[in-house]
């Protein structure tokens, strides 16, 4: 190498000279070649050139030799083992000095272990930190904003550098599995790697999840883990470019869902639940509370129902509010067990009475059956809930010895008082072993909450004993007394039956009793199927389907209108009045005027209709010689008697009166009749006499209409 | 145009007849009519629209 560095300089060296001397003549020397021992060259020393790659001349074979090319501009030495090779001015061909040598070239920092390794595929540059396993670093410096190269050492150490500030990547481990993202404030206005940008190592890793703390992606896009919940900030942009290789998590920015795939079927998780809610600031968190429609806070503590179970072969479906089991009957399917209070109780001792005639509980020291009826002190019964209760009891009374006959007394008692009308006597007579007597009956009774009924007993001799005895072959063991209590209401519930409404039944039972009575129905079997025969029987009704008993049509009436018995018809019936609407003519000198009352009344049975018509003015009209008023609209049109159907003939007679305004009846002869008019398209009724003072008119008329 | 007789209230209140001379069969003018002629202060030619519950007067 130094050779050819000496080589160098003398050639630049001669160039330089001949560079700036002037031109020259030179002396050709012919021979095919000269040699000598030194050779000084003092202006220009020209070496031979070609036009590319020179060629060996001569016996240069062994010797080292220089040419130029001066098409491509390089200096060419000849060396045996070479051959033509470039003198590189790029310092490719010169020099001793090492990559490092050349790194430490105004850095202070000096690390003899530096290497670096580069290659390029696919356009991505890998560049290695690593001659060995001793330093695990390496530091780069981005190119934006004039960024300098840096390393922090020991730490492994990936540091972003821009004019503002430095990002940081730490905390890589030696096996290079784990990049930590940093977590510092940045300036917005610098530009910044986004979790975009990170890329998996081919072939697996590329995990850089932390499993606490905050891991800040870039910008705005975060992902945080400080409540146990992953939060997703920014554009979707930025979404769509978010996945984890395992494929536990997928975000669609087209169908904007959220999936695990991955996701265990079970969830195995002892606390209680809460709903996941959009935080305020955007994120996806766990409720901290529930509210109501509202806006008020309820039940913070137990608000969920944390598991649902159904029982196999139960009806019911149960579930747990925090550490309380609740459940919710249904009422689909069969058998739906009553509900309602009741109480089944007995005694198995045998109940003396010490003093004869006085009042002793009965005993009830066993119970059977119990819901919200218990007994209290041995012997009362108290009821928990109000109701109709049926008490229902038995005494197995006997007599221990003694002759002759003996009483005893048994009665209800209601919160300490005799219930009177309760009591009933049973007379046991005959030996001792004959005297054996059952006493039972029931009591229906209402009762208000937490009241104590008390089943009371007394006897006239104190052989008479409420008897208890053990199971003998073949009867089991007979209680001194058993008594039962249930609901009559409740106890019916949900078994589909209604209980009895007696009141309003024995009222309904009543007015039934009378309808038969008044039918003379002695056959209950079968009243109620021949009710209609019968009564339609009793009216002597057999044709019931023309029977109308609630509604009939307009303007009609139910009659037989024909000389025989029948059924009855329906037959025109009318009963209106109303406002005058007919047309009126006078004649005369002045017609009645001023304020009118003009109005008619009609009345029609069959085809019979009357008609009266009554105006009145408040002035007299004078001279009044004829009035013509036509049929009001809503009279029923006349039929025209045979021979009376032409225009003008008179068809009705009808009856007319003036009167003056003064009350006055006009002292004259009308010719009143209803008559076909001029037209003979319909009918008026016309008043004709001498001349009058006329302020009323009263026309009545009876015709028939078909 | 018709002859009316003229009214005698000025109630609107209360029905009012209004009646209205016949002069179908009459072919001079309507001043010329027998009812304006004789008694003017009874009738008096109108253009009002006859109204449908009008009665009408033959006028002798």
């Amino acid at each position: 190498m130094a050779k050819y560095k000496y080589i160098l300089t003398v050639i630049i060296t001669l160039c330089t000279i001949t560079t700036f001397a002037q031109p020259a003549q030179y002396t050709p020397m012919t021979a095919a070649g000269y040699q000598m021992k030194r050779l000084k060259v003092d202006s220009t020393l020209h070496l031979p050139s070609f036009c590319g790659v020179p060629t060996i001349l001569g016996s240069t074979a062994k010797e080292g030799a220089l040419a130029i090319d001066t098409c491509g501009g390089f200096l060419y030495m000849w060396t045996r083992t070479a051959g033509w090779d470039t003198v590189n001015t790029s310092g490719g061909g010169g020099g001793n000095q090492d990559l490092q040598s050349v790194l430490n070239i105004g850095n202070t920092s000096i690390n003899k272990d530096i290497s670096l390794y580069g290659k390029t595929i696919a356009n991505e540059v890998y560049i290695s930190g690593m001659d060995n396993n001793f330093m695990p670093f390496m530091a780069l410096g981005d190119s934006i904003g004039g960024g300098v190269y840096q390393y922090t050492y020991p730490q492994a150490t990936i540091e972003f550098i821009n004019k503002y500030m430095s990002q940081k990547l730490k905390g890589q481990d030696s096996t290079r599995s784990i990049i930590y993202l940093p977590v510092q404030t940045i300036d917005a206005t610098d530009t910044l790697a986004k979790l975009s940008d990170v890329r998996a190592v081919s072939g697996g890793g590329g995990d850089f999840w932390k499993t606490s703390g905050t891991t800040i992606l870039s910008g705005a896009d975060t992902i945080s883990s400080t409540t146990g919940i992953l939060v997703f900030q920014g554009g979707e942009e930025d979404m769509a470019k978010f996945s984890v290789s395992a494929n536990d998590i997928i975000l669609s920015p087209i169908s904007g869902s959220l999936t695990f795939p991955n996701l265990s079927s079970t969830i195995n998780d002892t606390s209680f639940y809460k709903p996941l809610v959009r935080g305020t600031d955007a994120s996806i968190r766990q409720a901290t509370s529930w509210y109501g429609g509202g806006g008020s806070t309820i039940d913070t503590t137990n608000q969920f129902v944390k598991r649902l179970d159904r029982t196999p072969g139960k009806d019911s479906i149960i579930y747990f509010v925090g550490g309380n089991r609740f459940a919710i009957k249904d009422s689909v399917g069969t058998n739906p067990a009553p509900v309602g209070y009741y109480g089944a109780f007995q005694d198995t001792t045998t109940q003396t009475a010490l003093v004869i005639n006085t009042a002793y509980g009965v005993k009830l020291g066993v119970t059977d059956l119990t819901n919200g009826v218990t007994i209290a002190n041995n012997s009362k019964i108290k009821i928990a809930n109000a109701g109709i209760y049926n008490i229902q009891f038995s005494l197995q009374l006997e007599k221990t010895g003694g002759s002759g006959n003996m009483i005893a007394d048994i009665w209800l008692r209601k919160n300490g008082v005799n219930l009177q009308g309760t009591t009933g006597k049973v007379v046991l007579t005959g030996s001792a072993n004959a005297s054996p007597v059952v006493a039972a009956w029931n009591y229906v009774i209402a009762v208000s909450s937490n009241d104590s009924l008390e089943l009371m007993w007394a006897t006239s001799n104190d052989n008479v004993v409420i008897k208890a005895t053990p199971a003998t072959s073949p009867h089991p063991s007979i209680p001194s007394s058993i008594l039962t209590v249930t609901q009559q209401s409740g106890i019916m519930a949900g078994t589909g039956i209604s209980p009895l409404d007696t009141a309003n039944m024995l009222s309904n039972y009543a007015r039934i009793n009378l309808v038969n009575t008044k039918l003379n129905i002695s056959d209950t079997a079968t009243m109620l199927s021949s009710y209609s025969t019968r009564i339609n029987g009793k009216l002597n009704i057999s044709d019931t389907s023309a029977l109308q008993r609630k509604s009939i049509s307009a303007y009609s009436i139910m009659a037989n209108k024909t000389s025989a018995s029948a059924n009855v018809t329906a037959q025109s019936f009318r009963d209106t009045s109303g406002v005058y609407d007919g047309t009126i003519t006078w004649t005369g000198t002045t017609a009645p005027s001023g304020a009118t009352n003009h109005t008619y009344r009609l009345t029609q049975v069959g085809k019979c209709v009357t008609i009266n018509i009554s105006l009145l003015y408040a002035t007299n009209g004078t001279a009044i010689s004829k009035l013509i008023a036509t049929l009001p609209s809503n009279a029923p049109t006349p039929v025209q008697p045979t021979g009376l159907t032409s225009a003008l003939q008179n068809i009705y007679v009808a009856n007319g009166q003036y009167i003056t305004s003064t009350n006055t009846t006009a002292n004259t002869i009308l010719r009143t009749t209803l008559r076909n008019n001029t037209s003979n398209n319909g009918f008026e009724f016309l008043i004709e006499g001498v001349s009058n003072t006329v302020a009323q008119v009263n026309i009545i008329c009876q015709y028939w209409t078909n | 145009m018709h002859i009316r007789q003229k009214y005698n209230t000025t109630d609107k209140n209360i029905e009012i007849a209004y009646t209205v001379v016949i002069t179908t069969d009459w072919n001079l003018p309507l001043n010329q009519h027998p009812s304006i002629v004789e008694h003017p202060e009874l009738f008096e030619i109108s253009e009002d629209i006859i109204p449908e519950d009008a009665q009408y007067l033959n006028y002798i």
